[in-house]
C-alpha cells in the first residue's frame, strides 16, 4: 500500500476518491509539479474547481483517519528532511502495528488495495453519478457558516446544530457544501483523530492520545474515537473538524469600534489597584504569561478589568475561563454589569446555545475545546480548581488557546509548586479589601476520627468526634455558624445523624447529589441552620457572612490537598460585618498538605503586613525587609 | 502557508520539540507495559485507586469504571416487585402497566432509573462510553440468572435503532449492553435478526398511549427462520412503559419465536414505590 502511494507521489498526483483533503501540501517543497495533491471527499467538487484539468482517482473511499495516515506516509517524499532515521524507523513500526491491528478487526481490508488508477474528466460530470456537485453554497449559508465558526472549531455534527439554530437552510449534503468553502480557503478542515509524527493516534480536538477503538456505524468499520472529550460530542476517526482559515479568522475579529466604558460598582482596594497597574504594564511590555496569587476573598477578578479593556480597545477578543459552571454564571453577570451586555457573552451549560462571538467571552474550561482563533488575552480563574486541575484534556485545550498568541493570565489562591517556579511573572494580592488578615487554621488532633474513615464498614454509628464538638462549642460562644467539610459523600449522612444525637437540631447535609442543595445554601446564609455538613462542593465561590469552618479528616489525600484546604479556610471572614473567624483542621495525624496550606496563609498575611495593606491594628512587621525571592511582589511597588 | 494548516502540526516544531515528542512516545509505549494507567470514575471524575494489574485487564469489572461511592449510590431494585416486568410496585401483584396489557411480557432490570443510574444511562447513550457496556451487561446477565432461574434464553437480541439514528450516533447502546449479557450467559448475540424499519420519535417526550402508537409495527424480522422456535432475550437500556419492548417482542412472536423475555439496565418507578426502604 505504501509503495503504491509513493508511486503516486513520484508521479505528482496523489489523489482522490478517498475521503479527505487535509490541507494542500506545501507546493514549493514538492520537486515535481502536481495537478492536485491530497485526498478529497468530493471528487466532483474538486473537478469543477480544477477548471477542466483531469483528476486522477486512485482509490475507493477510505475512512478519514486512515486517509490522513496514508497522506502522512506519502509525506516523507515531499519533505525529505522532516524526520530523522531512528524516528522514521519507529514511525514505521508504529504504523505496521496499527495496520496489523486494523487488519484483525476489519474484514474488508481489500478496499485499500489499489484499484487501477482512473482519470476523471469534466465530461464525467454529466454522467449522472455526480449530482451532488450541482449544489453550491448560497451566500446565506456561507455567512451562516462564518457566523457559526467565528472564534470556534467544531465537529461536523456540532456545526450542523449550530447552523440549524442560526436558521440556515441548505439543500444537498452539508459535507459537499462545506467542501466548496474549503476549496475557496474560507474553511479549513482536519481529521478529528490523526496520527502524529511519532506514529501515535491522537485527538486533534483535545490533544489526548487515549484513543479507543469500536465498531462505528457512521463509517461502517472499526473506527478510533477519543476517550477524553466524548462528553462534548464524540470525536471519531471519520469525523472532521472545521474552523475558519487564519486569514478569515483575523478578518472576522476586526469588530470593535470603541473602547468599552467601565463602570465599577466600587473602587478597587489599594492592593487591587497596585496589582492591576502591574498587570497592565507587564502586558504593555509584551509579557506572555502572568500568574496572580491572591488571598481568598481579595477580589482577583476586578484586577484584570483594566487589562481586558485595553485588549478589547486594540480590537482583539478576550476569553475568561473558569472550571466551575456556577462561578462562570456569576462572573458573566458581573462582567455584564461592568462592560455592558453588548460586549459580553457567556458560554456555559444552557446559555451556550446562544453563541455569539463577542469581544469578551466568559466560558467554562470545557468550552475551551470548541473555541479557536487568536484571543488577545486568555484569563483562567481558579486554575487550581477541580476538574481543571486533574483533567489533562482541559489543560491541553486551555494551553492550546493560550499558545495561539496573546497574553495568558492565571489566577489562583494556591499556585502549584510548578506554577510558582515557572511563571515568569507572579503578581500578589495578599490582603482582603477590609484589611484584616486571613484566619490561620488551628490543627486539632483527635484519635477518635479513626472510626470516621470508613463509617459504612462499621455496624453502628460512630460517636460524634470530640474535635467537632469542640469546634461547635467555640462557634456557639462566638455566635457563629459552623460549616463542616467532609472528604467523602458517604460521610455526610452519618455525621448529620451523629450531630443530631449530641443535640444539634438545626443541621443539614449537602453533597453533589442532593436535590435541595440551593435551599440549604440559602437557609444557611440566612442563619436558619446552626451547622451544615458538606463535601467539597461548598469549597469555592460561596460567601456565608457568619461562618466558622471545620475540616473533618483534613489529612485525607487526593481530596483535601493544599489548594482545597486553603480554599475552605478562605470561606471564613470574607465580609466587613465579620472580618474574622476560626478555622479548624481536625485530623488523626497532620499531613504535609495541611502544613503547606497553613504556611501559605501565614506567608500571605506576612506579605500584607509588610506592604502595609492591613488595618492599623495589625501592622506589626517592619516594612522594607524583603527576602530575595519575594521582590516581585506588591512590596516593591509600594516602596 | 501558516503552521496550523500544514498536514501535521507536530511535524513542524523545532528539531528539539520533535525529538522530545518522539522520546516521550517511546516512553509511553514502554510504560504502558509496566505501569498501570490512571483512570477516573465515569460519574464523579475522581481518580480510581490503581488495581494490581493494568486497567485493561478488568474489562468486565464495574469497579474499573466507577468509584466505590458511585457504585454504592446506584439504586438497586428491591422487592416488592411486579412479578411480570420486575418494576418496584408496593401494592403487590401486577403493576399498572402490566394490568393494561393483553399479552404480558416477563422481564427484569437490576437498577431503578433515578440519580446515578440515570446518569449512567446517559453516559452510555450519548457519550459513547463503550467500556461501560461489558460490566453493565454482566450485571444484567446476573439479574437474568437470579430472576428467571428456570428459564434460559437461546439467543440475545438487542433492541435495534433505526438505521439513520444509528448512523448519526455511531453505535447502539442496547447492543453494547447485550454484548456483556451474551458474554455472561454464554449465549449467541443476534445482531441483525431484528430491524427497526420506521422512524420513531424519541419516546421520552410522549405520553403512555402515544408511546404505544409511536412504536407500533416499527420492528421487522428480515429472516424469520433465524428466530423461529427459539427462546429469546431482548436487551434494552431503559424500561419505562414497556411500549418499545412489547412492539419488538410482537415482531419476534409473529416470526415464530417460542418465548420472548426482556432484560433492561434500568426501570422507571414511582418514588412512592421506592420510599419503603
Ligand atoms: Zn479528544
Ligand atoms: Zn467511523
Ligand atoms: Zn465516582
Ligand atoms: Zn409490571
Amino acid at each position: 500500500m505504501s509503495r503504491y502511494f509513493l508511486w503516486a507521489a513520484q508521479q505528482g498526483i496523489i489523489l482522490s476518491g478517498c475521503s479527505y483533503l487535509p490541507a494542500k501540501l506545501d507546493v514549493e517543497r514538492v520537486p515535481i509539479k502536481p495537478i492536485f495533491y491530497g485526498i478529497t471527499p468530493e471528487p466532483a467538487v474538486e473537478l469543477r474547481f480544477s477548471a477542466g484539468k483531469p483528476l486522477y482517482l486512485l482509490s475507493a473511499e477510505v475512512p478519514l483517519w486512515l486517509a490522513q495516515l496514508l497522506l502522512s506516509m506519502a509525506k516523507p517524499r515531499f519533505q525529505q528532511a522532516a524526520v530523522g532515521c531512528w524516528q522514521r524507523l519507529y514511525f514505521q513500526a508504529r504504523v505496521s502495528y496499527l495496520r496489523r491491528r486494523m487488519q484483525s478487526q476489519l474484514l474488508n481490508w481489500e478496499y485499500i488495495r489499489p484499484p487501477a488508477p482512473r482519470v476523471l474528466r469534466s465530461a464525467d460530470m454529466h454522467a449522472g453519478d455526480w449530482e451532488c456537485c450541482a449544489a453550491m453554497p448560497t451566500p446565506e449559508l456561507t455567512s451562516a457558516v462564518l457566523e457559526a465558526l467565528k472564534a470556534r472549531r467544531l465537529l461536523e455534527s456540532e456545526l450542523e446544530t449550530a447552523l440549524a439554530r442560526l436558521g440556515a437552510v441548505y439543500d444537498g449534503q452539508l459535507r459537499v457544501l462545506l467542501h466548496h468553502l474549503v476549496l475557496h480557503h474560507i474553511l479549513q478542515r482536519e481529521s478529528a483523530i490523526a496520527l502524529n509524527s511519532y506514529g501515535r493516534l491522537h485527538c486533534r480536538r483535545c490533544g489526548s492520545d487515549r484513543i479507543h477503538w469500536a465498531w462505528c456505524a457512521k463509517c461502517g468499520s472499526h473506527c478510533p474515537f477519543c476517550g477524553d472529550c466524548r462528553n462534548m460530542g464524540v470525536a471519531r476517526g471519520c469525523s472532521a473538524l472545521y474552523s475558519l482559515t487564519p486569514q478569515m479568522q483575523a478578518h472576522t475579529a476586526r469588530h470593535v469600534q470603541a473602547v468599552p466604558k467601565m463602570n465599577l460598582p466600587f473602587a478597587l482596594s489599594s492592593a487591587q489597584a497596585a496589582a492591576s497597574e502591574q498587570i497592565v504594564s507587564a502586558m504593555r511590555q509584551g509579557a506572555k504569561e502572568i500568574t496572580i496569587w491572591a488571598a481568598c476573598g481579595a477580589g482577583k477578578t476586578e484586577v484584570v478589568y483594566a487589562a481586558m479593556r485595553e485588549v478589547v480597545g486594540r480590537g482583539k477578543r478576550v476569553l475568561l475561563l473558569t472550571p466551575r459552571r456556577d462561578v462562570t454564571a456569576e462572573l458573566y453577570a458581573r462582567l455584564q454589569g461592568v462592560f455592558g451586555a453588548d460586549y459580553v457573552v457567556g458560554l456555559y451549560g444552557a446559555a451556550e446555545s446562544n453563541y455569539q462571538a463577542s469581544p469578551i467571552m466568559v466560558a467554562t474550561t470545557h468550552q475551551a475545546i470548541r473555541l479557536d482563533g487568536a484571543f488577545g488575552l486568555v484569563v483562567l480563574d481558579e486554575c487550581d480548581a477541580y476538574p481543571y486541575r486533574t483533567e489533562k484534556m482541559l489543560q491541553n485545550a486551555v494551553g492550546r488557546l493560550a499558545r495561539q498568541g496573546g497574553c495568558f493570565i492565571q489566577m489562583t489562591a494556591t499556585p502549584s509548586p510548578l506554577l510558582r517556579r515557572h511563571s515568569s511573572r507572579l503578581v500578589y494580592i495578599p490582603a482582603r479589601h477590609h484589611g484584616h488578615p486571613l484566619p490561620v487554621p488551628n490543627v486539632l488532633q483527635d484519635t477518635g476520627l479513626r472510626l470516621w474513615r470508613t463509617p459504612e464498614m462499621t455496624q453502628s454509628l460512630p460517636p460524634c468526634p470530640e474535635s467537632v464538638i469542640e469546634a461547635l462549642i467555640r462557634s456557639r460562644r462566638e455566635k457563629a455558624q459552623l460549616l463542616i467539610f467532609v472528604p467523602r459523600r458517604l460521610l455526610v449522612a452519618p455525621l448529620v445523624e451523629a450531630l443530631r444525637q449530641v443535640g444539634v437540631e438545626r443541621v443539614a447535609g449537602v453533597h453533589s447529589g442532593s436535590e435541595n442543595r440551593d435551599e440549604i445554601r440559602t437557609a444557611f446564609k440566612e442563619g436558619q441552620l446552626e451547622a451544615v455538613v458538606a463535601t467539597t462542593i461548598f469549597e469555592r465561590g460561596l460567601t456565608f457572612p457568619q461562618v466558622n469552618v471545620a475540616v473533618l479528616l483534613a489529612e485525607t489525600r487526593q481530596i483535601f490537598d493544599n489548594a482545597a484546604l486553603v480554599q475552605m479556610a478562605g470561606r471564613v471572614g470574607r465580609t466587613t460585618t465579620r472580618p474574622q473567624g476560626s478555622v479548624w483542621f481536625t485530623c488523626v495525624q497532620p499531613s504535609q498538605a495541611m502544613r503547606q496550606a497553613i504556611e501559605d496563609i501565614v506567608t500571605l498575611n506576612e506579605m500584607a503586613a509588610r506592604a502595609g495593606l492591613l488595618a492599623s491594628g495589625y501592622v506589626d512587621v517592619a516594612p522594607g525587609k524583603l527576602k530575595p525571592g519575594e521582590q516581585r511582589g506588591i512590596g516593591d511597588v509600594q516602596a | 502557508m501558516s503552521k496550523r494548516s500544514s498536514v501535521d502540526p507536530s511535524m513542524s516544531g523545532s528539531r528539539w520539540q520533535r525529538l522530545s515528542g518522539w522520546v516521550w512516545g517511546l516512553l509511553r509505549d514502554a510504560g504502558e507495559l509496566v505501569l498501570p494507567q490512571t483512570c477516573v470514575c465515569r460519574l464523579c471524575r475522581r481518580p480510581l485507586p490503581a488495581p494490581p494489574l493494568p486497567f485493561a485487564c478488568y474489562v468486565n469489572d464495574l469497579y474499573a469504571c466507577l468509584c466505590r461511592e458511585c457504585i454504592h449510590s446506584l439504586a438497586w431494585v428491591q422487592p416488592p416487585l411486579c412479578p411480570q416486568c420486575g418494576r418496584p410496585w408496593r401494592h403487590g401483584g401486577l403493576c399498572r402497566f402490566c394490568l393494561r396489557r393483553r399479552h404480558v411480557l416477563q422481564g427484569c432490570s437490576p437498577l431503578v432509573y433515578t440519580g446515578a443510574a440515570q446518569e449512567l444511562v446517559r453516559e452510555l447513550k450519548f457519550r459513547a462510553v463503550c467500556e461501560l457496556g461489558r460490566p453493565l451487561g454482566y450485571i444484567i446477565g446476573a439479574m437474568v440468572r437470579s430472576a428467571m432461574p428456570d428459564w434460559e434464553p437461546q439467543a440475545i437480541i438487542p433492541v435495534p435503532l433505526h438505521a439513520d439514528r444509528l448512523a448519526a450516533r455511531g453505535y447502539n447502546q442496547a447492543e453494547l449492553l447485550s454484548q456483556g449479557v451474551s458474554h455472561f450467559l454464554k449465549k449467541p448475540l443476534l445482531h441483525q435478526a431484528l430491524l427497526r424499519t420506521r422512524h420513531t420519535q424519541p419516546q421520552s417526550a410522549l405520553s403512555v398511549t402515544e408511546r404505544v402508537k409511536n412504536v407500533h409495527a416499527a420492528f421487522h424480522v428480515p429472516h424469520p427462520a433465524v428466530v423461529a422456535n427459539k427462546r429469546l432475550l431482548l436487551v434494552d437500556d431503559v424500561h419505562t412503559t414497556g411500549a418499545t419492548v412489547h412492539a419488538a417482542a410482537s415482531a419476534l412472536w409473529h416470526a415464530g419465536a417460542t418465548t420472548v423475555r426482556f432484560a433492561t439496565l434500568a426501570v422507571a418507578a414511582n418514588t412512592a414505590d421506592l420510599s419503603e426502604r
